[in-house]
């Protein structure tokens, strides 16, 4: 059974369809990428899988479980995790609270334990601390910890954003455009995050990508969409070779710099 | 962290040692009411400075706080100890049923549902004359005792809404470093990333409406048996738009901002009462220049001039 089953999906806004009966399957441990060129719906259909809009037809299942009527809090805590193509950290936190905030659905203390600071909530809340300062440990981020996440440069904002996410511990990592904006050093380190991500923390990644070196360079397997169908589906290979693909998104001059390279 | 619990020490003890050197009634009672006020701008705040949640009509839970204790200690004849937890869960009561209808709405748009709330509340206490006596409101509310104390002086509601302004404070900070805290931020911030956190946020933005008119009711019930009087007009609208902006200028989403604010709206205009006419007018003149000069309130109008000395020591 494959981790995230798309089958058919549509999404129409009015007369506007944005995702037409789009169908794909993400195995468990892949790297799996979404490309297309603006428009194309790549968003949107983040957008139905995690429940911030409603699937219009067609099914979506991730490890078994239908999405479809699910609200968002409960996607994530079925182990679906994502990031946003325009960052959205919370400004006026710190680094380390964003991160904390990460780990909502894993934590459970409420309005009564945090009142009466009763044993367990107080544990809780030492523990997601010391959870939160590994993460941003791993990625490098840990001398941040008290910065407001407002003030941080756009790069290591997006790091933030992937390291928030991989507090809601996800299964699948929905990462949106995560090279957006980046230099090409910082993109280098990018790519090394979701390699790790991938291998250390055994997460399987979703990714919507216009960084082609990135996207050729990690993917397992990759989906192209146009105008809100999918014109092709392969391997990296395959699909570079794809005259469809070329055509719609790649660019002719795309065939002829790697013919040369 | 040792430093600041000093501080707090030291300024419970300077406030609790204020009836001593304020022998004047009149200003006994202003600092009353700006304790009073104070709670109401902090409660408040869960709601708009944490949460996040635009709400212009607090008042209106003050209000049905007022009159529940009112109710309960003319009608039913229960002690106040009583009446004030229930004033609380009444208010908190509307506040969950504000809360649920208003969960659609965003920004401007839950600012003027609850407004609308404010004025139904204010409505119903002046209409449903039975129960309230409508305008002619409700007199001789007892006062509360202990055991054979009666709390009557100014001096002992003094202390009484000390403490009730203590405790909610207390209450608030332990849950906004919390999980629960940290969750309403997230809201206030971005709310689709909050969501994508596994925030269910409607029940969180419930949580903070409930909660916020809970204190706001308890503000409400102590209103009643100090007064020993209230009214439809003991919480208006004009009052619900002060106690909105008392954070917004103090600071929202602080500790101290919602009591620095409360001093500022309530407190000045009350003690330069010579220019009593005008006092409402140079109080929209200071928010119009906080807010201009600074949106995060006169808190971050402190911080800001702290960080800029700290970086002009550190060049030099």
């Amino acid at each position: 059974m494959p981790l995230l089953d798309v089958n058919g999906i549509t999404k129409r806004f009015g007369g506007l369809v944005a995702v037409a009966e789009v169908s794909f399957q993400v195995e468990e441990g892949q790297i799996f990428a979404v490309i297309g060129p603006n428009g194309a719906g790549k968003t949107t259909i983040f957008n139905m899988l995690t429940g911030l809009t409603g699937i219009t037809e067609g099914a979506a299942a991730f490890a078994g479980q239908d999405l479809g009527r699910l609200p968002p809090h409960r996607i994530t805590a079925l182990g679906l995790g994502r990031t946003f193509q325009n960052i959205r950290l919370f400004g006026r936190m710190t680094v380390l609270d964003n991160v904390i905030v990460g780990f909502h659905c894993r934590t459970r203390t409420g309005l009564l334990g945090a009142l009466v600071q009763t044993g367990p909530a107080r544990r809780e809340w030492a523990e997601t601390r010391e959870r939160a300062l590994g993460l941003l440990r791993m990625f490098g981020l840990e001398g941040l910890k008290d910065e407001m996440t407002g003030n941080l440069p756009y790069g290591q904002q997006r790091g933030l954003e992937i390291v928030r996410a991989l507090a809601t511990d996800p299964r699948l990592l929905l990462l949106d455009e995560p090279a957006a904006g980046l230099n090409i050093a910082e993109t280098e380190v990018l790519m090394g995050h979701i390699s790790r991500l991938q291998s250390e923390f055994g997460k399987t990644i979703l990714l919507i990508e216009h960084d082609m070196k990135l996207v050729m360079g990690i993917s397992d397997r990759i989906v192209v969409l146009d105008h809100g169908r999918k014109i092709a589906e392969g391997e990296p290979a395959a699909i570079q070779a794809d005259d469809q693909v070329i055509e719609a998104y790649l660019g002719t001059g795309f065939k002829k710099a790697h013919a040369r390279g | 962290m040792k430093r600041r619990a000093l501080l707090l020490v030291f300024a419970v003890l300077v406030l609790s040692a204020l009836p001593f050197v304020v022998a004047d009634p009149y200003w006994l009672h202003l600092l009353i009411m700006s304790i009073m006020y104070m709670m109401l701008a902090a409660s408040v705040d869960i709601i708009y400075g944490y949460a996040g949640q635009l709400n212009l009509g607090q008042a209106a839970f003050a209000a049905i706080g007022a009159y529940v204790t009112a109710l309960l200690m003319l009608r039913l004849h229960i002690s106040y100890w009583v009446a004030m937890p229930l004033s609380g869960l009444g208010a908190a009561f509307f506040g969950l049923l504000l809360g649920f209808p208003t969960l659609r709405l965003r920004g401007l748009y839950l600012g003027i549902a609850t407004m609308g709330f404010s004025e139904i509340v204010r409505l119903v206490l002046l209409t449903w004359s039975s129960l309230t006596r409508g305008p002619m409101g409700l007199p001789g509310i007892p006062s509360p005792t202990i055991g054979s104390f009666a709390i009557e002086s100014k001096t002992a509601y003094y202390y009484l809404i000390l403490v009730y302004l203590l405790i909610t404070i207390f209450s608030i900070q332990r849950l906004v470093n919390s999980r629960v805290g940290r969750a309403w931020i997230a809201i206030r911030e971005d709310e689709t990333a909050a969501m994508a956190m596994g925030i269910d946020t409607a029940r969180y933005k419930v949580m903070a409406f409930s909660l916020g008119a809970f204190f706001a009711g308890i503000a409400g019930s102590f209103y009643a048996v100090y007064i020993s009087f209230v009214s439809p007009d003991a919480f208006k609208m004009m009052d619900s738009y002060l106690i909105f902006a008392m954070p917004a200028v103090g600071g929202m989403g602080t500790m101290l901002g919602p009591l620095i604010g409360a001093l500022i709206i309530y407190v000045l205009p009350e003690a330069t009462r010579v220019f009593s006419d005008y006092r409402m007018l140079w109080v929209g003149a200071l928010l119009v220049v906080v807010m201009v000069s600074e949106p995060r309130g006169v808190l971050g109008g402190v911080a800001s001039l702290i960080e800029r000395s700290r970086r002009a020591r550190q060049e030099s």
